[in-house]
């Protein structure tokens, strides 16, 4: 039988019991938003909850998916069970995408059966994520993985959207991209837990890993964690053991101080309000595009010249009685 | 909000191949289509059903310009009928490929075959988006 033609019930059976087939098809599903989605949802999120999510963002070509790859490929010696979802930019104009992280984790993990690789475009979505990218965690964490490595669109300065999924959020940096005032400036640089100088290697890594110290030491605490700098050369296999022993010791201070429960928490409010605002929308495309009373309200704007602001106040209790009928009349 | 399906699509040749400004011009042209390409170097083919399967591709076009295109695409044929993604999964080369090689592809279950001089690689993103 055809995989597409399987229920998404007999696919979540399929994922727990451990088929690899069955994880890409649902993520597959979970990406496009399929109306199986939420039933998808509810068979999965028993079963998830356990894996440790690690954000990785930072400038295109800084060697994010090198890093990615020699972590994974660590980890699995290690005997772990990693995942990784790397999201590269969709095109605004044609909606289509070239997803080049996996090839530079071919020769790490290219066939290693324990690290499950996924790549994502990112489907419009600003903030070097995809709009599904919490759900597909939530996949692979039901698969079983224990640590899932997010690793972001190649970002500028601002995007932020990872904090917004991961546990602990690793900054990628290299040499040469800008003098010591670009360590102080907001946005990316503020959200590292562990900022990584990779290619340390190059000229001017020194200068630019002291003018980084001095910044992460200056920095605002939000809880007890210092973040920390972690020099490595990804190409070489330089520095991934110490970036991975970082990476724990963050790991261990969120679940000791209670952290961990709190970034989780605020990671379910986000994805919970993003639901409801989606499923309000909905509803508000369906209205607009159906709805008379609605058509009589931009009728009466347009020929009684009423006012649009008081309008939208009264369309918007007709359509908040709409809701309450659940999308009838 | 509602996502469109999107053809996805794995376009790979070997690492020992060096001949890539035809793959990449084709990964280009279908990105262009609106189409998710996922693009790769093997170094053993195993690798590539690997990766179709977890990337949950609808196509595999290969290209090779040097040696292994028997073997390589024999294994391919194999492990994705071992897998259960034949029937899933639309395979198609290109490359420098001779009359009787393609005969034998087309034999053993590979979808389309592209060789010099069949025409432009519009074709091939025709091929690759029907």
């Amino acid at each position: 039988m055809k995989s597409e033609q399987k229920s998404s019930a007999d696919l979540v059976k399929e994922l727990l019991g451990g088929s690899v087939r069955a994880a890409a098809r649902l993520i597959t599903l979970v990406e496009q938003n399929d109306s199986k989605v939420p039933e998808i949802m509810r068979q999965i999120y028993p079963h998830s909850g356990n894996a440790y999510v690690i954000g990785f963002t930072g400038a295109p070509g800084a060697g994010k998916s090198t890093l990615v790859g020699k972590l994974a490929k660590l980890l699995d010696q290690k005997g772990k069970k990693v995942a990784i979802i790397a999201v590269d930019p969709s095109s605004p104009f044609t909606g289509g995408a070239l997803l080049g992280d996996r090839i530079r984790m071919m020769e790490d993990v290219g066939v290693k059966k324990n690290v499950f690789i996924r790549s994502l475009g990112s489907r419009g979505e600003m903030g070097g994520l995809s709009e599904a990218t919490y759900r597909v965690a939530n996949v692979l964490d039901a698969f079983g993985k224990e640590y899932i490595f997010v690793e972001t669109v190649g970002t500028g300065q601002a995007e932020v959207e990872v904090t917004k999924l991961a546990d602990s959020v690793v900054v990628v940096l290299s040499p040469g991209m800008g003098d010591e005032i670009q360590t102080l400036k907001a946005g990316t640089m503020e959200i590292g837990d562990i900022v990584v100088l990779n290619k340390a290697d190059q000229n001017g890594a020194d200068a630019i890993a002291s003018s980084l110290q001095t910044a992460l030491h200056w920095a605002v605490k939000h809880d007890t964690w210092t973040p920390t700098l972690v020099k490595t050369i990804a190409l070489k296999e330089e520095g991934i053991e110490e970036l991975w022993e970082k990476i724990e010791l963050h790991k261990d201070h969120l679940v000791n101080s209670g952290q961990l429960r709190i970034r989780r928490e605020k990671r379910i409010r986000i994805e919970i309000c993003k639901l409801m605002k989606d499923k309000i929308l909905r509803y508000l495309n369906k209205f607009t595009g159906e709805s008379p009373v609605f058509e009589q309200g931009i009728k009466e704007i347009s020929i009684e010249n009423k006012n649009p602001c008081q309008q939208s106040e009264v369309l918007l209790e007709s359509f908040l009685s709409y809701l309450k009928q659940g999308g009838q009349g | 909000m509602e996502t469109k399906t999107k053809k996805r699509v794995l376009v790979t040749k070997s690492d020992q191949d060096a001949h890539e400004v035809s793959v990449r011009y084709l990964t280009q042209l279908l990105r262009d289509k609106g189409m998710e390409v996922i693009f790769t170097r093997y170094a053993i083919i195993d690798e590539v059903v690997k990766t179709a399967m977890e990337e949950d591709v609808d196509v595999i076009a290969m290209s090779f310009y040097s040696s292994g295109l028997m073997y390589d695409t024999t294994r391919l044929m194999e492990l994705l009928k071992e897998q259960g993604l034949k029937d899933d999964i639309k395979v198609i080369i290109g490359g420098t490929i001779s009359d009787q090689e393609k005969k034998e592809l087309l034999q053993m279950g590979v979808d389309d075959v592209f060789m010099p001089g069949m025409g432009t690689l519009l074709d091939v993103v025709e091929c690759v988006n029907c």
